[in-house]
């Protein structure tokens, strides 16, 4: 099989290099794409897991520069509808562990007509630089005078210094400067890949920015067969009204509602899932629709979520461009107990501005406002701010002085969620609403068990993207199934979850968006159909389903390394001793330890897991052929036993 | 069919379907760059507008050249270029204000809209029926309409 790998021969879909670059020693190289790697991770998130495995030391500090940043692509990106994503991974400063964020926006398609499938940076530079690509001419170029800029005066930058306004770029804002742990990498001003840290490794390596520009051509192995699929990709989602309509109409802020209704919503630190009629007016989909000009599209996106907004506020001036996500707003408002779209509006847009995650930083903040609240931590502890619910001023002091650790606000609040609970002391961890050091955004776990099992078994935290219930589980009542059954069908989302994430398709339009399962059929299909018309290989759906597997296995298998275990896929204390009020009924919901403990062992039963190390079984790892793993933990002691 | 383009910027969410499927039925290969169509965004300002040949009425570009390599298919309304006439002075690139013209990079060729024969394929496929294809009496309207094209062009690629 080994030597199978070799004659594999990828004829499109792929760009087919790859760029190393090493700001140390000032280095850079190209390299053909490994076909093995490409046949057994696809791409994007899968690149991302393997390298980081073969890359990271374990023994070495998230920032140490040595370690990796690795922006991948996927086959699909640029050549499939809704097609505009990148996965970044690194070892996570927030978590300290396996770390990766996923952004749309044009990026990933310029990247991969520049010529690279992915970028692996390592190294620190001496001085602030930016990493220009204009296909073959790769430069590292000098920042520093752009330490310091907003996002969106970097971009305005880089397009006069590349002397070219097509330029799509990532860049930091003054929080990775700062290496602040929840700092965000911002996608040319549209999009974030906001999540786990990864702005502070840019930060760290003293890289403000990639610039690209790609003039090259994807090609396509049969042409006919790719224009069948990409066809029929667009008139579905043209015909599912999910998408043509809400996501077209409303964006993701549709959710609001929708959460509201299955009790599921984290309104003031978690204590509350629902929300009233009134407070539903104040913020939702209709409210952002006052200051909607029209939808954005990611790349080649036919529904165009994102909201372009014009806002004239009294309170704060005119606001244009990119609009919130329903997680942004969530966070930035009724989160920390106030309700207030043109504030949720303002600060996502200063979060933006700073390169700041705008849903982890707030659900820090309303974790402190709660703690606040409750009498655990003083005034004096949070540098004298009156964190009470609501207090929008407030928010916006932390966010600011957040992205230049200006004083002890900045500097408390620059903290990861971990540090955050240390800092406040051991009271605080019930309130923390957290898994592996990730806050939860939004989806409640208590209404929802077997569905926000994603929660505890993600291998980046607590993460609400690893699963997505497609139509078909809707209508699932999948808190009443016995628990194998329930997560045998759990882990088929995940694999198609993160079949989306490996070919870097939209995880809203290509999952949630989906209203009949029918449909969600078409859409895998298509998927598996553009690629092999892409690469003129012939992947079957089962081959399509071990390389996710592969995925989720290698990233478990590097946190292993850093000393994951069993009792690190937990959920949050209070999920299962406090109550949720889930509607105005006043009926509420828990999640039973009991339930989730028998959910998670069938869990690592499905995956091949080891039920208390949680490491890959050397099974699992034999019939998937990533024998350099089972090597590699082998060596460290992490599995034993299971020799043939 | 006999038609011209025409488009509405207001709805344009600038995917990028129109460009890709065009240098994709061109090609056979997927090239924003490449494309006789374009999308120009400017995320800040909520603009995205296309460049392409509308089939204006003053024709700048057969007017511009001094070759003669430009002419109307009769059948289409498309503009035609004879390659073998072109010397790539590159002067109608500069005449067209729609920036609806390119040199193709790797085919080293003055690039038109050819109207895909009669079955725009960026038309068929935009999303949003920013960009539409209309029947010739339709027109006058049509002209107008496409100024605007002109006009965010030149806000985007002016304005630093
Ligand atoms: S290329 Fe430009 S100038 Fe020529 S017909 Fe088309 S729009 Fe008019
Ligand atoms: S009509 Fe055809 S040739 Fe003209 S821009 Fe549209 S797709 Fe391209
Ligand atoms: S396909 Fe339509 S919506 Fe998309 S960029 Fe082109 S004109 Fe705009």
């Amino acid at each position: 099989m080994e030597e199978g790998y070799m004659s594999i021969h990828i004829e499109g879909g792929y760009a087919g290099k790859t760029l190393w670059v090493d700001l140390s020693k000032n280095k850079i190289l190209t390299k053909d794409l490994d076909p093995e790697l490409a046949v057994k991770y696809i791409g994007g998130r899968g690149f991302v897991a393997k390298l980081l495995f073969d890359l990271v030391d374990p023994e070495r500090d998230p920032l140490d520069p040595q370690n990796p940043l690795v922006f991948a692509t996927g086959p699909l990106s640029g050549i499939a509808p809704a097609s505009g994503r990148f996965t970044v991974g690194a070892r996570s400063p927030a978590t300290g562990i396996h770390g990766d964020s996923n952004s749309g926006g044009d990026f990933a398609m310029e990247l991969k007509h520049a010529g690279y499938d992915f970028i692996v940076i390592t190294g620190k530079a001496q001085e602030p630089v930016y990493l220009s690509i204009q296909d073959d001419n790769v430069e590292i170029k000098s920042a520093k005078d752009m330490w310091g800029l907003t996002t969106h005066e970097t971009f305005d930058h880089l397009r006069e210094k590349e002397e070219d306004r097509n330029i799509k770029a990532v860049a930091i804002g003054p929080a990775g400067e700062n290496l602040v742990a929840t700092a965000a990498i911002i996608e040319t001003e549209s999009r974030a890949a906001a999540r786990a840290g990864m702005g502070a490794v840019m930060g760290s390596k003293n890289l403000k920015a990639i610039s690209v520009r790609g003039t090259k051509d994807i090609k396509l192995a049969d042409y006919e067969a790719w224009k069948e699929a990409f066809e029929e990709l667009l008139q579905v989602f043209l015909d599912d009204p999910m998408t043509s309509q809400v996501g077209r109409l409303l964006g993701s802020n549709f959710l609001h509602r929708v959460h509201s209704a299955h009790g599921t919503l984290i309104i003031e630190n978690g204590h509350r899932g629902y929300a009233t009629e009134e407070e539903l007016e104040k913020v939702s989909a209709e409210t952002i629709l006052k200051y909607h000009v029209k939808g954005r599209s990611c790349f080649l996106c036919p529904i165009a979520c994102t909201r372009s907004i014009y806002m004239e506020s009294e309170k704060y001036g005119l606001i244009k461009g990119r609009g919130p996500e329903y997680y942004s707003i969530q966070s930035l408002t009724y989160r920390a107990g106030g309700w207030d779209t043109e504030a949720g509006i303002y600060l996502n847009k200063l979060c933006d501005a700073y390169g700041i995650d705008a849903t982890t930083l707030p659900s820090n903040i309303a974790f402190a406002i709660d703690l606040y609240e409750n009498g655990i931590i003083t005034k004096e502890q949070v540098g004298g701010l009156e964190l009470t619910w609501g207090n929008f001023e407030a928010i916006e002091e932390i966010i600011k002085s957040v992205a230049y650790r200006k004083g002890k606000i900045g500097e408390l609040f620059a903290k990861s969620t971990k540090e955050l609970i240390k800092e406040f002391g051991p009271e605080s961890e019930w309130y923390a609403l957290e898994v592996k050091g990730l806050t939860m955004p939004s989806n409640d776990p208590r209404a929802g068990n077997v569905y926000n099992m994603r929660y505890a078994i993600a291998t980046r935290g607590a993460d609400h993207l690893r699963v997505s219930v497609l139509s078909s589980g809707r209508s699932l009542k999948w808190d009443e199934l016995p628990e194998d059954e329930a997560m045998r069908v759990f882990v088929h989302f995940e694999t198609y979850v993160t079949l989306v994430n490996l070919f870097e398709v939209c995880n809203w339009a290509y999952s949630s968006y989906t209203s009949t399962p029918e449909i969600a059929e078409v859409k895998e299909k298509g998927m598996f159909k553009i690629y092999n018309a892409a690469t003129g290989l012939n992947l079957t759906p089962e081959d399509f389903a071990k390389a996710a597997h592969r995925t989720i296995l290698t990233e478990r298998a590097e946190n292993v390394r850093y000393g994951l275990r069993r009792e690190h896929d937990y959920l949050p204390r209070r999920v299962f001793e406090e109550p949720l009020p889930i509607n105005e009924k006043g009926d509420t919901k828990i999640f039973p330890r009991e339930k989730f403990e028998k959910l998670l062992d069938a869990y690592y039963a499905l995956r091949g897991l080891d039920p208390k190390t949680t490491a890959p079984k050397p099974q699992i790892l034999k019939e998937l052929e990533v024998h350099e793993i089972e090597e590699d933990l082998r060596k460290r002691g992490l599995i034993k036993g299971g020799e043939e | 069919m006999k038609g011209m383009l025409v488009f509405y910027p207001e709805k344009c969410s600038g995917c990028n379907v129109c460009s890709i499927v065009c240098s994709a039925y061109h090609l056979g290969v997927i090239n924003p760059d490449r494309s006789r169509i374009r999308v120009l965004r400017k995320e800040q300002e909520n603009l995205d507008v296309v460049n392409v040949c509308v089939q204006c009425e003053e024709k700048f570009c057969i007017q511009a050249c001094p070759f003669d390599a430009l002419s109307v298919y009769p059948e289409t309304g498309a503009i035609v270029v004879d390659h073998d006439k072109c010397t790539r002075c590159r002067l109608c690139i500069k005449a067209c204000p729609y920036n609806g013209i390119i040199l193709d990079p790797v085919l080293n060729q003055i690039t038109i809209c050819d109207l895909c024969d009669g079955d725009p394929q960026c038309a068929k496929y935009c999303p949003t029926e920013a960009i539409q294809f209309v029947h010739p009496l339709a027109s006058k309207v049509a002209h107008e309409q496409n100024k605007t094209i002109i006009t965010l062009t030149k806000q985007i690629i002016e304005d630093p």
